[in-house]
């Protein structure tokens, strides 16, 4: 409630007047406004502190954060180390009283309460108390502001597992006809690069391309090592059921089981023997780029499902670029946005490819081969991860997740 | 409670299941595509088409309210099978293909109706998929605690001698104290400012992910010798302070077993 003296207050069930503070003195950070009054309250419930005042801080990016001044009733810890103080009282508030995010102070100090400006009533003032006490937002925090390290909740590690399902799911078990046809919604490739894009960003919170060398070791290092044993393993079976003594040399179209064991061992579409096609698949696989057309034509796809591991080497090569690209334009949402498009736009060019296809050359072999190596092809995924790091940016420039709106989500 | 929250997110996931389900009653009304390559490739049509209902899903899922993020971000999930996920699509192949051999002795090899790409699903029956579920998860897991640490660091080592640069080593480290290490290796890994770093400050806000977690793992044991940290433990613990509290413990533990470890 706002009455003409400008006071915010409410009513209780008894029609009682509750004042919690007033207008003027309501800190507007970003779209949130936050009471100092609450914050006060909450902080007053530490043991250390005799009382605190909240107020806002001029920030160019978000208008206004949130300060404190505490006066604490022992005055000897006055004489403690302020960033301690500032440690404490910050994990207090979050962990202790549950206050959000957004509410708790940026800046916290410790204050004399005779240091405090007064009204001519004896009050003490909230107004202007930033300038008073000289705390202010340098331009590299203001700068920082809008590449703050974000919160993403960890359903987004959970989300994972239930996504390896699923491709499990496609590939293993009868379930009766109905479930066959299920197999055909994959929504789990898009949501596996998306996700690719936000948390490889998440990790990386500077440019990486000044460094490139550094960036790709580690993030090769851990993407490789499983991957190569995945492939040795399985090329060590497929040597077992296709080896020289059944390898059929003569490529077929559409491959036809082996009358007598069930299973194809054929050449690929460029006719070699054996051991060639077999170092060809290996060496193609060990570098992931089984999947590029100028590949495919010559090997084998040993392992069969890793052809999502050949694009995400590719994506995470390119990520440097698009990373930075995002980067320098972090400050503008409005630029982050209009990147995030232009890649929607792209993803639908390729939807277009297919549907093109589709429509026109669909009964063609050439036409069903286009359009299988145009999934797996990996420049056509690329937006699709390029639009999980914009999301990444955007989370980190409007922090959905620490507004009072973040129930809509 | 939480049926207030996350309205988007958990619509989102109404929608994708209820898609699925349909998809699963009857392949003419959810395809008009001619045969099985056809209808493949319309497949794959309708899933580039509807992805970004999984971008905007997922980017919910990121906010963490309702009742989906609220069951993905349970501890089973995050902390014990998540670990898996990587592995589980990649030797997936390798487990049913075994599997199908020891139980029928014959390897299915069945392949679609083309030349390329994967082979028919392996049509074992709804309760031994569930076996074969759980022998991939369970190998999936011993690989990625027992085997990926190891290979992770032997191959970030090889990757150095072609960089010219041992990025294990983080210099002027060295004296500093149990929480600073922990700040200063996930700065080096993730490139946050390590002065940004609070104790507070949550594993995930650092930069802490899949894709970071095992380099700063290597780097922390290779720091301290003989600390015993696992992947699962950066999924137990939430802030730094709370990592720099478990690496300390872990490490008393080993100066009590007389291996003589100096703590800073």
């Amino acid at each position: 409630m706002i009455n003409s003296t400008g006071d915010l207050g409410y009513l209780d069930e008894k029609s009682h007047l509750h004042l919690t503070g007033r207008k003027k003195e309501i800190i507007k950070r970003g779209g949130e406004q936050i009471s100092p009054f609450e914050v006060e309250h909450a902080l007053a419930l530490n043991d250390s502190i005799e009382f605190a005042l909240v107020f806002g801080i001029p920030c160019p990016f978000w208008g206004q954060r949130v300060g404190a001044a505490v006066v604490l009733k022992d005055k000897n810890i006055l004489q403690e180390d302020g960033a301690t103080l500032e440690r404490n009282l910050k994990s207090f508030l979050a962990n202790d009283i549950g206050l959000q995010s957004y509410k708790i102070p940026e800046k916290i100090v410790s204050v004399n309460a005779k240091d405090l400006p007064m009204t001519r009533s004896k009050k003490y003032t909230r107004v202007g108390l930033s300038k008073h006490l000289n705390i202010q937002i340098d331009d590299e925090e203001s700068d920082f502001a809008n590449l703050k390290p974000v919160k993403l909740h960890k359903s987004l590690i959970g989300v994972r597992f239930i996504l390896a399902c699923w491709v499990f799911f496609n590939h293993v078990g009868q379930f009766g006809h109905g479930w066959e046809y299920s197999r055909s919604f994959c929504l789990h490739p898009p949501a596996f690069f998306f996700l690719g894009g936000i948390l490889l960003a998440a990790s990386t919170n500077v440019p990486v391309v000044d460094d490139l060398a550094n960036f790709f070791s580690i993030r090769l290092a851990v993407l490789h090592p499983m991957y190569v044993l995945s492939v040795i393993l399985l090329a060590a079976t497929f040597s077992i059921r296709c080896n020289p003594s059944n390898y059929n040399s003569e490529f077929e179209f559409d491959r036809q089981p082996n009358a007598d064991e069930d299973f194809v061992c054929q050449a690929s579409l460029v006719e070699m023997q054996w051991g060639m096609t077999m170092f060809i698949s290996l060496v193609t696989h060990l570098f992931g780029i089984q999947t590029w057309p100028f590949a495919i034509p010559f090997q084998w796809f040993i392992s069969m499902y890793a052809w999502f591991s050949s694009v995400y080497i590719f994506c995470v090569c390119v990520f440097p670029w698009i990373h930075n690209s995002f980067y320098k334009d972090r400050k503008s949402l409005k630029k982050i946005v209009l990147q995030v498009l232009k890649w929607i736009v792209a993803h639908y060019v390729v939807v277009a490819t297919f549907l093109f296809n589709w429509i026109f050359d669909k009964d063609s072999q050439m036409g069903q081969l286009f359009g299988i190596c145009a999934y797996l092809f990996p420049v056509g995924w690329l937006p699709t991860f390029a639009i999980g790091i914009g999301a990444y940016f955007i989370f980190s420039a409007m922090a959905p997740n620490e507004k009072l709106s973040a129930w809509k989500w | 409670m939480l049926l207030g929250r996350g309205v988007l997110t958990d619509f989102l996931s109404f929608v994708i299941l209820a898609i699925f389900i349909w998809y699963g009653t009857d392949k003419d009304s959810a395809s008009p595509a001619d045969d099985e390559r056809d209808w493949r490739i319309w497949a794959y049509f309708m899933s580039r088409l509807c992805s970004p209902i999984c971008f905007i899903w997922l980017y919910g899922l990121a906010v963490g309210k309702g009742v989906t993020a609220n069951i993905l971000a349970n501890d089973i999930l995050v902390v014990y099978l998540a670990p898996a996920s990587y592995n589980i699509y990649l030797f997936h192949q390798f487990v049913y293909e075994w599997y199908w051999f020891f139980t029928r002795n014959y390897w299915w090899s069945k392949p679609k109706s083309f030349f390329w790409f994967s082979p028919l699903p392996t049509p074992v029956p709804y309760w031994e998929f569930f076996i074969v579920l759980f022998i991939t998860v369970g190998l999936s897991l011993v690989l990625e605690y027992k085997v990926n640490t190891h290979l992770v660091t032997w191959f970030a080592n090889l990757a150095q001698r072609f960089y010219g640069k041992d990025t294990f080593i983080i210099h002027g480290i060295m004296d500093e104290d149990i929480e600073s290490v922990v700040k200063y290796v996930i700065a080096d890994v993730t490139g946050v400012d390590p002065m940004s770093i609070t104790p507070s400050s949550t594993l995930m806000e650092t930069g802490c992910s899949s894709m970071t977690c095992p380099i700063i793992l290597s780097k922390m044991k290779r720091h301290y010798k003989f600390l015993s940290l696992s992947y699962r433990d950066l999924f137990q613990v939430e802030t730094i302070e709370d990592l720099a509290k478990l690496v300390k413990k872990r490490l008393e533990k080993v100066a009590t077993r007389g291996n003589g470890f100096h703590l800073s």
